[in-house]
Parts: structure tokens; C-alpha cells; sequence
């Protein structure tokens, strides 16, 4: 019988994007505007391409971010009930 | 009088719910002798269940939607609801029917988005949260089919158990109604009239697949309900500009369908594993495979976790989609979003 308490790992995974959603998305922005300050004097197309890299990047990182955590949170649990049922 | 958003969204709900409870008498009674059945392999004696439940989510919302557009309410977003709901059900039958490809079935619902993209029931703004808007209407207009294909495909991807994908996404619809009525009463530009009639169209017929589908279930709703499922819940938050809630709501969905696809490393069809992520015993008791090989589902990190039974599952997966949909309510409450 599994109790709810036992899906800490799952819940722990959904507070975490939830946190790079709410506060990740205000980062982004803030990146985004200094990059524009800092590029003023280059030409708007070059800005644009440099903003658009940075954000995909940064997405990227998110998403490499929260598969390896769900990776090794599975493998660390999947090793635990391997443990618990194995008698040897 | 009866011009009245109110009274029609109350008589387009009664139709859309008895519309989808008809069709569902039908579909129980005939389709098993039809031959249009599945084997409930979570269930000691893994016993035939009808399949394509969702003919009747599809009904429901055609038949809800009709008298709105010809009483000439919001006849673009209740059209972009309707021909949403319709074009992804279309593709889910196809599939149903005849297996559709790993790649035919994302690049097929997201062409089932262009209803939407062309009756232009949306602003083309995409608020984040903080208070941070971006006006973006051609960018906007150009993820509308991806997202449609994601969202579609993460729903289809959580149909593992019984009930799964039409509860939790009737959990999704409520939240993100209360969220545009929470934005309203708050003093946001959100038109209350039009949420309620948009909600009154889906929430009735998604109820009524509920009560057939959920566990232990009388009807399976197939690629057919959960791609039209989808599609209106995606239409749902591009109307009312609820793109946050949703992805926040969504983060079980997105989750398992993100890891499913990242453990086999490419596009596939379930029919296509060689490897299961789970196991079931005869007497219907769940264990998660250890073979690395198998993509690490939702369901399968739930089982590892100690869950056991098809019903303990089902409760934990809620309570995931549970906690998503009250951090999506609380983010709008608190003032984030």
C-alpha cells in the first residue's frame, strides 16, 4: 500500500518547474532587456538572433536540467524497491 | 430572453450532457458486439471494454456549441472550440482506426489547429507571470499548432490508466475556468459571460465521459477522446489567455510525455515497445519494470514508488494533477500571474 507521502520525489520534481515557471520567466525577461541595453549601437536583426539563442538556451538548460532529475530520482527509487524486495 | 448568455449556456450544457450520455448508452451497449473493443489489462481477468468513448466528448461539444452559433454568441471562439474539438477528434478516430505513425499523429494535430489560427478568437498577447506581457500576435498565431500537438499528444500519453486523462483534464478545465473568473472578479479584462458559455459547452460532456471511463471503467475513451480533449483544452486557455495555468495544470502531463519520449530517445507509438514500463500480475497487482530499456513513465515511477494497485495509481496520479491544478489556482490568487 503506498501512501501519499511516499510521492515526495514526484511532488518535489512539479514544485521545482513550477519555481522555474514562475520565477524562470522573469529572469528570462530581465536577460532579455539588458541584452537589448547592451547591444543598442548593433543592428536589430543581429540583437533579435542573440536574444532568441540566449532564450533557447536557456529553455534547453531547463529541460536538461529537469530530465536529469527525473532520471535519477526514478533510478534512485527503482534501486531502493530493488533493495527492499530482494532478500539477499 | 432566451438571447441571454446564461440561459444558453445552461440549455447548451443540458444538450451537450444529454447528447454524450446518449451517445455513451450507445457505445456501451453496441460497440463490444461491433467489435470495437479493448482488453483492460490492469483487471484480474482482463476484461473487453468498449473503445472510442470519446465519439461522445466529440457529440457533446458539437451539439453544445450549435444553438450558441446560431443565437450568433461569440461565434468565433465557440466555433474555434467546436472546429478545434472536431478536427483533433477526426485525427484520434483515424488513429483509432487505422494506427496513425509516430510522426503522422504531432504533425496531423497540430495541422488540426489552423481552425483556430485562422477564426482568430484570441489577443495574440502571451502573459507570463510577474506581470510580464509580450504582444506577440504573428509569433503567437505561429505556436498555436505546435502547442495544439503537444498538448493533444500529453494528454493522449496520460490515458494509462482508467480515468487518468478524463479526470485530471476535467480538473484542468474547472481550474482553468475558476482562474479567468478569479482574474475577473479581481478586475482583469476577462469576459465572465464568455467563460461560462465556453465552459458550459466542454465541462458537460467531459463529465459524462468521466462517469463512464473512470475506474473501474464501462467505456475506454481512445486516441479519438484524448486528442479532442486536448484540443479543447488548448482552445479553452488560447481564448481566454490562460497559456500559464494551463502549462502549470499540465505538469504531470507534460512530465510523463517529455520523459516518455526522452527515454526512448525518438517519436513512438505505444503499440511500438518492445519493453513495458510496467508489469501486471494475474491478480492485478502493479510493478515498475527494471529494465532501463523501458521509457520511464509516469505510471511506472508511481508503481516504483510503492503504489501497487491500478486503484493506488489512479490516487496518486490525481493527487499529482491535484497539487499542479492548485498551484495553478494559488500563482492567480496570490497575485503572480
Amino acid at each position: 500500500m503506498g501512501s501519499l507521502f511516499n510521492l515526495k520525489p514526484l511532488v518535489f520534481l512539479i514544485l521545482f518547474n513550477y519555481a522555474v515557471i514562475i520565477f524562470g520567466s522573469y529572469i528570462l525577461y530581465t536577460i532579455q532587456v539588458n541584452i537589448e541595453r547592451a547591444l543598442r549601437t548593433m543592428p536589430r536583426l543581429l540583437v533579435g538572433f542573440i536574444q532568441a539563442s540566449v532564450g533557447s538556451l536557456l529553455i534547453l538548460l531547463w529541460i536538461f536540467v529537469w530530465l536529469n532529475m527525473y532520471r535519477r530520482l526514478f533510478l534512485r527509487e527503482i534501486s531502493r524497491d530493488r533493495e527492499n524486495r530482494c532478500p539477499c | 430572453m432566451l438571447e441571454t448568455p446564461v440561459l444558453v449556456a445552461a440549455a447548451s450544457g443540458a444538450i451537450g450532457l444529454a447528447s454524450s450520455l446518449l451517445t455513451l448508452r450507445y457505445i456501451t451497449r453496441s460497440f463490444v458486439k461491433l467489435g470495437i473493443s479493448g482488453i483492460d489489462y490492469h483487471k484480474p481477468g482482463k476484461p473487453r471494454v468498449p473503445e472510442m468513448g470519446g465519439l461522445a466528448f466529440i457529440i457533446g461539444v458539437t451539439a453544445a456549441s450549435i444553438p450558441v452559433v446560431l443565437l450568433n454568441l461569440y461565434v468565433s471562439e465557440t466555433l474555434g472550440i467546436m472546429l478545434t474539438v472536431l478536427a483533433t477528434g477526426i485525427i484520434g478516430i483515424i488513429d483509432d482506426v487505422r494506427k496513425l505513425g509516430a510522426l503522422e499523429k504531432p504533425l496531423l494535430t497540430a495541422a488540426a489547429g489552423l481552425p483556430l489560427v485562422l477564426l482568430h478568437p484570441y489577443s495574440g498577447s502571451l502573459a507570463l507571470p510577474l506581470g510580464i506581457v509580450f504582444r506577440i500576435p504573428l509569433i503567437y498565431m505561429a505556436i498555436i499548432p505546435g502547442s495544439l500537438a503537444v498538448v493533444s499528444n500529453s494528454v493522449n500519453m496520460f490515458d494509462t490508466m482508467n480515468g487518468t486523462a478524463t479526470g485530471s483534464s476535467l480538473m484542468v478545465l474547472t481550474t482553468l475556468f475558476l482562474v479567468a473568473a478569479l482574474k475577473h472578479f479581481m478586475g482583469g479584462s476577462f469576459d465572465i459571460l464568455l467563460t461560462g458559455l465556453l465552459f458550459s459547452i466542454i465541462f458537460p460532456p467531459l463529465l459524462a465521459l468521466f462517469a463512464y471511463n473512470k475506474y473501474p471503467a464501462k467505456v475506454f475513451i481512445g486516441d479519438t477522446g484524448t486528442l479532442s480533449i486536448g484540443g479543447a483544452l488548448l482552445a479553452f486557455s488560447v481564448i481566454q489567455g490562460c497559456e500559464i495555468p494551463l502549462i502549470i495544470s499540465l505538469l504531470p502531463h507534460l512530465t510523463n510525455g517529455f520523459f516518455n519520449l526522452s527515454s526512448v530517445g525518438r517519436l513512438f507509438e505505444r503499440s511500438e515497445l518492445k519493453e513495458r514500463p510496467i508489469m501486471v500480475s494475474e491478480n492485478g497487482i502493479i510493478d515498475a519494470s527494471r529494465d532501463l530499456r523501458a521509457p520511464i513513465t509516469l505510471t511506472r515511477f508511481v508503481a516504483a514508488l510503492g503504489f501497487r494497485s491500478e486503484k493506488e495509481i489512479i490516487r496518486a496520479i490525481m493527487t499529482l494533477c491535484a497539487l499542479s491544478d492548485g498551484l495553478a489556482f494559488l500563482t492567480v490568487a496570490l497575485g503572480l500571474w
